[in-house]
């Protein structure tokens, strides 16, 4: 099987600019010679940073589920929501389309997503016996959803600006929805540090 | 290595993004399209008259994108109370309220990146047609290539669809404007990044290098 890496070659992973790798200067920085990206032939430390990506954002989930996202204040009264709370809130009001939509969103895709990373991690470091084919379909699912967790934070922005009625009624932001936030962008960090090449090179070990 | 550098030149040789596996794209020409053999990942997608056609609909994106982010999406009504929301007005509150960082990310992803992805296009499309300043063409790619995945709008439609079931019932509710040119520009925008093939782009700006 003929792979870029076994016969020197790099793809820039900006252009997709198949091009020469230099074997003996290693250490030297290389810059595509089409749109002067560093050029490597896979993303350097992606292991450990897609790691670090996905351990911090697990702790994140911690206060992003703690802390209230959202408090509806209805004529002076109202007490804060959770995501979960939140959720279930929706689901006692007769909206179960939309507690379902809420919950995949906000809170199985961010925990599918790290322990999707997770699952990948441990079968390219050798301790979980996952197929090729199984990898990379796991990764694509990963990429294509990995997106729609920001959904509550778009829900929590719109609905903040549209019912501030002063006495009346108004909806506020609460803390967890920052740490949310934070999960969102760690989760999409740790899929885009994945180099997805990783999973292909046990078949094929690379020449030097 | 000589052998096979002068070779990929002859024979187009491309390696997948995905699996690195080394795939002969002369293979596929007449289909248009080439998906990696190994993994399935799509090496190629030749779109058909796909400068032209990523102009037309991202110029068009950018005439609709200040009436769909300026103009009130709803319009909420309590108690004789009314208060409308916009795109812009989101983030305002949110900093109002001390959410930098929420502010942040929001604006980002639904004011920012698809402005840029919108004059990115244009701009890079109308240089490569215009064969003029590569080094503008190469820093508007690479933006592109670096920002296109903060660009959120789909889900952003999805959350303006969740808060209109949602707040239905609580009070008088009223599409505005700005909801319908938010829909024009979402489509507009799925269908520029759809046409736009950033392949033929830097092929040509590196015709235009040599």
């Amino acid at each position: 099987m003929k792979t870029g890496r076994n016969t020197g070659l790099g793809l820039c992973s900006c252009c997709r600019k198949l091009q020469q790798l230099n074997p003996h200067a290693a250490d030297i920085r290389l810059h595509c010679c089409r749109c002067g990206s560093r050029l490597h032939s896979r993303i350097p430390n992606s292991i450990l940073r897609t790691w670090i990506f996905t351990l911090i954002g697990l702790v994140m989930m911690v206060p992003a589920n703690i802390y209230p996202v959202m408090t509806v204040v209805y004529l002076g009264s109202g007490e804060p929501d959770t995501i979960l709370s939140g959720v279930i809130h929706l689901a006692q009001a007769g909206m179960m389309p939309i507690a379902i939509l809420v919950f995949i969103a906000s809170i199985a895709v961010p925990l599918i997503k790290l322990l999707g990373i997770m699952l990948l991690l441990f079968s390219i470091q050798g301790h979980w016996h996952l197929s090729q084919r199984q990898c990379t379909l796991l990764y694509r699912v990963i990429q294509f959803i990995g997106r729609w967790s920001m959904l509550d934070l778009f829900i929590i922005s719109i609905l903040v600006t549209l019912v501030d009625l002063g006495a009346i009624a108004t909806i506020n932001a609460g803390s967890g929805a920052s740490a949310f936030a934070g999960v969102v962008v760690l989760t999409l960090f740790a899929a885009l540090s994945f180099d997805p090449r990783l999973i292909w090179d046990r078949e094929a070990p690379s020449n030097g | 290595m000589d052998e096979i550098s002068s070779h990929s030149q002859r024979c187009r040789l491309q390696a997948c993004h995905q699996c690195d596996l080394l795939v002969d794209l002369r293979r596929f020409v007449s289909l248009g399209r080439a998906d990696c053999p190994r993994c399935g990942a799509t090496i190629a997608h030749h779109k058909q008259d796909s400068i032209n056609r990523t102009l037309a609909l991202s110029l068009t994106g950018l005439l609709l994108y200040f009436p769909a982010v300026l103009l009130p999406v709803m319009n909420f009504k309590l108690l004789g109370q009314t208060h409308a929301n916009t795109l812009v007005s989101a983030v305002f509150k949110l900093i109002q309220d001390g959410y930098l960082w929420m502010a942040f990310l929001v604006a980002l992803c639904s004011l920012v990146v698809p402005l840029y992805i919108l004059i990115g296009l244009f701009s890079a499309c109308l240089l490569t047609r215009l064969r003029a300043w590569p080094s503008l063409q190469v820093l508007l790619l690479k933006g592109h290539y670096h920002l296109k995945h903060w660009g959120m709008l789909d889900v952003y439609m999805l959350g303006v669809l969740v808060a209109i079931v949602k707040m239905k019932d609580q009070g008088e509710l009223q599409m505005g404007l700005g909801l319908y040119a938010f829909i024009a520009l979402l489509l507009l925008m799925l269908l520029a990044q759809f046409q736009f093939d950033s392949r033929e782009c830097w092929e040509r700006l590196e015709d235009l290098q040599q």
